[in-house]
C-alpha cells in the first residue's frame, strides 16, 4: 500500500474521534489504532525523514549524540532513512565476499531487498521502502546495529 | 527416471541385476549403469555382487510425505497446510522463500533428500549426503512486525533438543541455536538452524526456519568437515527418519503458533536448562571486535549475558566460540 495513503489514513485518525480504523484494498489491509493494547509502539508506522550528520556509528554502548542537530533545526532532509527493526549485525551482502545488495548511488524500487540485519541467526531481509536512490550506507559492514538505528538513505 | 527412483528400488535391501532395473525405470542398462557411477560420487556406497546384481551397501529409507503426515496430531495437522517431499533443491529455505514470493508459504512444510546450495549463516555451506539428512524448511507468517521475534530462533532450538531428548538422546544448545553432542573431546555439532525473515519492518512478516540434521554420516564425509559433527544414528541407529522427520514438524508447527501469541518466554528456562556453554569462558566476535567473556545464561528476548572484566554484555548478535575450537 501507497505510504502516502497510510499517512492520508494516520491524519484522518488524528481529525477524527475514532480510535481505530482498518481499510482494506485488495488483497492488503491496514489498521492503524491510537491505543495498541499499551504496548510501547512506534506512534505511527510512518519511516522518520532523516536528519543529516548522523551519529557515529559505535559498538552497542552507543553514547547519546548531543552533536545531533535538533530534529526541529531548518535543515533540509536529505532523504529518508531506512532504520533497523531490531538490535543486531548489519550486513551489506548475503554472503561475505558476494555483491553488497545495493551500492551508493544505486536505483532501487521499493522491495527490492538493500541490506540483512542478523540477530541469534535470524537473518533479516530488509526491502527498500521507497523508490529512490541509495544516497549513503551509515553503517560498515558485519558491524552491530541498534534498535532504529539508521542504516540507509534513501531519496 | 530420476537417480531419487534409482536409489528407491536398490534400497530395499535385495540385489537388482541392470536389467531389472532399466526394465523397471524404463531405461537402457547402458542408463542405468551410468546413473550407478553417480552414487559413488553421492557418496551412497554401492555392493555389486556378480550374477546377483546391485544393492546398496547401507540402507537407506527415503523420506515418505504420507507417512510424515499421519504421525501427525490433529492440532498439528490443522496448522499444517501443505507439505512439500523433494528429491533434489537448491535449499528447502529458499523453496518457501519462492512460496512466499507466490503468495503462499504460510503452513508450508519442506522436506528434501539433497540439497545443492544448503547454507548456514552468512552463506557458509552446509552439506549432507544424498538421504543422510533431515533438511526441512517451515514458513509462517507472523501478523506482528520483526521486533516480536525476539528469541525465536532460540525456540526452534529448544523444541529440536525435546524432539531428540524424547528418544533417550542428550543434547545441549550453543547460542543461539546450534545443537550439540557432548563427546569424549568435548562437543560436536549435530544440527543447526537458520531462520530468513523478510516483510515489512514494522508488519507482517514472512518467516522461514530451515533445519538441517545429520542423520547418518559416513566416515569419508566426516573427515572433510574440519569442525567435530555427530549424526543422529551414532546414539539412535533404530531412529526412523521418517517418524524423526514426522516429529520435528508437529513439534515446530505448534511452537510457531504458540510462539505467536507468547513470545520467547516459555522456553527461556529451557534454553538455560540446555546451554552447552554456562559458566565457560568463550570468545565472543561482532563485527571487527574480539574479545573474551564468561558466558552467563539467555534473557527474557534471547540475548546471552556475558561477563566481561568491564561487566556484563548482552550479546544479540555476534558469534561465540570456545578458545582454540569451534
Amino acid at each position: 500500500m501507497d505510504i502516502r495513503k497510510v499517512k492520508k489514513l494516520i491524519e484522518l485518525l488524528e481529525e477524527s474521534n475514532i480510535s481505530e480504523i482498518e481499510i482494506q484494498e485488495g488483497e492488503e489491509s491496514v489498521r492503524i489504532s491510537r491505543h495498541p493494547n499499551g504496548v510501547g509502539y512506534p506512534s505511527a508506522p510512518v519511516p522518520q525523514s532523516y536528519a543529516p550528520a548522523p551519529a557515529p556509528v559505535t559498538p552497542p554502548s552507543a553514547q547519546p549524540t548531543p552533536a545531533t542537530p535538533e530534529p526541529s533545526a531548518p535543515a533540509e532532509p536529505q532523504g529518508h532513512a531506512v532504520a533497523s527493526p531490531m538490535v543486531g549485525t548489519f550486513y551489506r551482502a548475503p554472503a561475505p565476499g558476494a555483491k553488497p545488495f545495493v551500492e551508493i548511488g544505486q536505483n532501487v524500487k521499493k522491495g527490492d531487498p538493500i541490506c540483512i540485519v542478523e540477530a541469534m541467526k535470524m537473518m533479516n531481509q530488509i526491502e527498500a521502502d521507497t523508490d529512490g536512490v541509495i544516497e549513503a550506507v551509515l553503517v560498515e559492514d558485519g558491524e552491530p546495529v541498534e534498535f532504529d538505528q539508521p542504516m540507509l538513505i534513501i531519496a | 527416471m530420476t537417480i531419487g527412483d534409482l536409489i528407491r528400488l536398490l534400497s530395499d535391501g535385495d540385489f537388482h541385476s541392470g536389467e531389472q532395473l532399466g526394465e523397471r525405470l524404463g531405461v537402457s542398462r547402458t542408463a542405468i549403469w551410468k546413473q550407478l557411477k553417480k552414487l559413488e560420487a553421492m557418496d551412497i556406497p554401492l555392493e555389486a555382487v556378480k550374477g546377483l546384481g546391485y544393492r546398496l551397501a547401507e540402507p537407506l529409507e527415503l523420506l515418505d510425505g504420507p507417512s510424515i503426515v499421519s504421525g501427525l496430531s490433529r492440532d498439528s495437522r490443522r496448522h499444517l497446510s501443505r507439505l512439500f517431499v523433494e528429491q533434489a533443491l537448491p535449499s528447502t529455505n529458499l523453496y518457501l522463500r519462492e512460496r512466499f514470493e507466490q503468495g503462499a508459504g504460510h503452513g508450508e512444510v519442506c522436506l528434501a533428500e539433497s540439497q545443492s546450495a544448503g547454507r548456514g549463516r552468512r552463506g557458509r555451506g552446509w552439506a549432507c549426503p544424498w538421504g543422510h539428512g533431515v533438511l526441512l524448511s517451515i514458513g509462517w507468517r507472523f501478523e506482528s512486525g520483526a521486533a516480536a521475534l525476539e528469541g525465536l530462533s532460540l525456540a526452534v532450538g529448544v523444541a529440536v533438543a525435546e524432539v531428540l531428548e524424547r528418544h533417550g538422546m542428550q543434547v545441549a544448545l550453543k547460542w543461539p541455536n546450534d545443537i550439540l553432542v557432548q563427546q569424549q573431546q568435548g562437543y560436536a555439532k549435530l544440527a543447526g538452524i537458520l531462520l530468513e525473515i523478510s516483510g515489512d519492518v514494522a508488519g507482517p512478516c514472512e518467516v522461514v526456519a530451515g533445519l538441517g540434521i545429520n542423520m547418518s554420516l559416513p566416515a569419508a564425509i566426516r573427515a572433510q568437515i574440519d569442525q567435530p559433527v555427530a549424526a543422529v544414528h551414532d546414539r539412535l541407529p533404530e531412529l526412523s527418519r521418517n517418524r524423526l522427520a514426522s516429529e520435528l514438524v508437529e513439534e515446530l508447527l505448534l511452537l510457531l503458533a504458540r510462539f505467536e501469541i507468547e513470545g520467547f518466554g516459555p522456553w527461556q528456562f529451557s534454553w538455560n536448562r540446555r546451554n552447552a556453554h554456562a559458566g565457560k569462558v568463550v570468545e565472543i566476535s561482532q563485527g571487527q571486535r574480539r574479545y573474551t567473556a564468561e558466558v552467563d545464561s539467555v534473557d527474557a528476548a534471547g540475548n546471552l549475558l556475558v561477563h566481561t572484566s568491564a561487566g556484563v554484555e548482552r550479546l544479540a548478535g555476534g558469534e561465540i566460540s570456545l578458545r582454540g575450537r569451534s
